[in-house]
């Protein structure tokens, strides 16, 4: 065959399969799809489940990309800076939502409230409301609720008849129940330093009265009643809990808890179901809830948000209004789902099915969060982490018998005292002392 | 001429960024400014990080782990490395079995091995426990911490070391050897004035190796301890890190990144300078 033959023969046959492929492409009309970016978590899991529900209502597919907390900041935000979005909804971590409320990434949400009264913001219980939900600097909404994580107290039922009220007698408790010699201990804690250190130590500050802030952002955390909360906290981790919880992180704690080597664990109040599952856990059935001994909680919440980026905004808006709606949250938490609305905490199915609901609400009502909505929410907690730890390394110093009990106060004190001064720099810097700034309720005042 | 490709592949991949990190060292900028001008602060940057107490304390824990691993690793590794350089059956299949630990990814390794010296969980408490009755906490004070992610660092890395020194042994010339063994020296003997003078170029390369890739340690500090606790183990790389992906700070960060890199240049060439140049001279 010659050139002159093949040459067009090849270039006729490429077109010819181009053409038909394009038609029939556009023919088809592929469905309209949306990506999610979420944590890889049971609650994940649970809408995982539901989805088919959403996907035949609406006839838009759902993909959904998990990923382990660590990452999940880095990669937020090199999808946030590219010029091509990728995820039309994310959820976002109370500590992030301020700062990524100024840098403009997050799409504000009050039209499509507007348009959508079923979704009745009103319903949100306040303290997660003003976690996630409105932000205070421009009143707009940048993120609605998906699940709460405020800390609770686990008690074993066959071996605490009144949870303890307060931290006293919550130490106290915790050190009759210790015996090194059959391992077994009061508390399982989890005093890692970072996230943990905070979650946990800052309900004994709560509990003894202290803050982070006070009403107009100045840092209070250097208080004496926050010096004698982590001294007692020291104690309780050193005395009462098993030897390295220092290092331990929610795994650790809790698998020590359900194998049966701890009497009580301050956790995530839905941790109550993992705990009683069998599957899970080797002490099932043994496990009841009860508010953090102190009356406060610590609150941190995830919530729906969509990036300014988002390639399908409109099929975004569509599952917001579907995933945030009380009927959805109502079936997801007849599963497990840790809720956030009132009415889904009293709803009489979901208490029948899960009869520690109150408890819960009581828990979460009475929660103050990890951090108020500023932009510097993440290097707060870090810093109250680094310090935290530092603390309680002076009350392994005091049991230790190196120093006094005054002498490691006072360390604590310094400690504290180095972490307001970093958090007064860090939020002068961020601008917010130039100007009278007061924060909302449950912050400041109401 | 036909240099060219490769030349600017290497500035495209090598300098471009690190001029990009040098500029970016020298100005204000946020990664969650958007549209921000980068703003001009000259010094500011290194003014902060040569006069924080915490980046120093870093670069100590930094310098202490990186000795202390690449002690400990290289002991082992070189013990095994002699051990299996000898012919005996099975020898193969030991071979294979040490290099295991260098196959599996740091975070998998720091993940284990926390569960492993879990105090109550764990294998090695356990073992400790029932032969000598004392419950030990490897991560409980700020000296067993840093120990402890030596020895983890050590145990993953051994095998890298294993490796290097034994292609050395097995690179040596026999004529010395056998000249040793006629004029009757012992094993001793011969190890002393045999094979470490031979050895002495491979081992200050691996050590040298070992040194650098322990100074840019994070994966194993990020999954056992996040540096804690207090300070006691946060290495230079989790503190960039931090300051430049959690915090969004890439200004700081990158000048601290340079600081880090000065450093370990520094070390480098003082290094290659003393020790090298030496173990080739002797």
């Amino acid at each position: 065959m010659n050139t002159k033959v093949v040459v067009p023969t090849v270039v006729a046959i490429i077109v010819i399969v181009a053409a038909v492929l394009l038609l029939t492409r556009g023919g088809e009309q592929a469905p309209t799809t949306i990506r999610l970016y979420m944590e890889d978590m049971v609650e994940t899991a649970y809408l995982e489940k539901l989805l088919p529900e959403f996907e035949q209502q609406t006839g838009i597919k759902v993909v959904i990309e998990k990923a382990s907390y660590e990452v999940m900041r880095e990669k937020l935000i090199s999808v946030f800076k590219s010029s091509e979005g990728y995820y039309d909804v994310i959820i976002v971590d109370n500590p992030w939502v301020a700062e990524f409320a100024e840098a403009g990434w997050l799409v504000p949400l009050d039209d499509f409230l507007a348009e959508n009264p079923q979704l009745n913001v009103d319903d949100y219980l306040t303290s997660l409301w003003w976690t996630v939900g409105k932000y205070w600097k421009d009143g707009k909404v940048y993120m609605l609720p998906w699940y709460n994580y405020a800390l609770a107290l686990m008690y074993r039922t066959d071996l605490v008849n009144t949870p303890p009220r307060d931290w006293a007698e919550f130490y106290s408790l915790a050190k009759q129940l210790t015996d090194p010699q059959k391992d077994f201990y009061g508390v399982a804690a989890q005093a890692r330093r970072g996230y943990k250190v905070v979650e946990e130590g800052l309900n004994y500050v709560y509990g003894f009265g202290g803050r982070v802030f006070d009403a107009s952002l100045r840092p209070v955390i250097n208080s004496s009643q926050a010096v004698e909360a982590l001294f007692l906290y020291g104690r309780v981790v050193f005395e009462t809990a098993p030897p390295g919880a220092i290092n331990w992180e929610f795994d650790e704690a809790f698998q020590a808890a359900q194998s049966g080597k701890a009497a009580m664990m301050i956790t995530y109040n839905w941790m109550i179901g993992a705990l009683n599952n069998p599957e899970q856990s080797q002490t099932a059935g043994k496990w009841m809830v009860a508010p953090v001994p102190g009356g406060y909680a610590v609150l941190g919440a995830w919530g729906w948000a969509i990036p300014h980026n988002a390639p399908n905004k409109e099929a975004a808006f569509k599952f917001l209004a579907w995933v945030a709606s009380p009927e959805t949250e109502k079936k997801l938490a007849l599963m497990g789902h840790a809720p956030v609305r009132k009415s889904t905490f009293l709803d009489p199915e979901v208490n029948q099915k899960y009869p520690y609901m109150k408890t819960l609400l009581e828990v979460v009502d009475n929660s103050l969060p990890i951090v108020p909505p500023v932009t510097v929410g993440e290097q707060i907690v870090h810093i109250l982490g680094q310090y935290f730890s530092e603390s309680l390394l002076h009350v392994k110093d005091f049991e230790e018998g190196k120093i006094s009990e005054a002498e490691a106060k006072a360390l604590i004190k310094q400690e504290l005292d180095k972490a307001a001064q970093e958090i007064y720099e860090l939020m002068k810097t961020e601008g917010y002392y130039e100007q009278q700034v007061q924060l909302p309720p449950p912050w400041g005042p109401g | 001429m036909f240099l060219l490709p490769s030349l600017a592949l290497l500035v495209g991949i090598g300098l471009a960024p690190f001029f990009y990190v040098l500029i970016l060292s020298f100005h204000r900028y946020r990664l969650t400014w958007s549209d921000r001008p980068w703003e001009f602060v000259g010094l500011d940057n290194y003014r902060y990080v040569m006069n924080w107490e915490r980046f120093w304390d870093a670069a100590w824990n930094t310098i202490v782990f990186a000795v202390g691993t690449t002690l400990l690793s290289f002991a082992v590794g070189f013990a095994l490395a002699l051990f299996l350089s000898q012919r005996f059956r099975g020898r193969g299949i030991l071979r294979a079995l040490v290099i295991i630990p260098l196959l599996i990814p740091p975070v998998s390794v720091g993940l284990m091995w926390r569960f492993i010296l879990h105090p109550l969980l764990g294998l090695v408490p356990w073992i400790i426990k029932s032969v000598t009755g004392v419950t030990v906490s490897f991560f409980e004070t700020p000296a067993m911490a840093m120990f402890s992610l030596i020895l983890i660092d050590a145990w993953e890395w051994f095998p890298f070391m294993f490796l290097v020194l034994l292609a050395g042994l097995e690179s040596l010339p026999r004529e010395p050897y056998e000249a040793a063994y006629v004029d009757g020296a012992n094993r001793y003997q011969i190890f002393r004035h045999i094979t470490l003078p031979l050895m002495r170029p491979v081992i200050a390369v691996a050590v040298l190796l070992k040194f650098l890739i322990s100074l840019k340690v994070y994966d194993i500090i990020y999954t056992v301890t996040t540096g804690g606790p207090g300070t006691a183990t946060e290495t230079l790389s989790y503190l960039i890190y931090r300051q430049t992906f959690a915090y969004f700070w890439v200004d700081r960060g990158s000048a601290m990144a340079l600081v880090y890199e000065y450093l370990i240049i520094l070390f480098a060439v003082l290094f290659v300078k003393y020790a090298l140049v030496k173990a080739r001279a002797g």
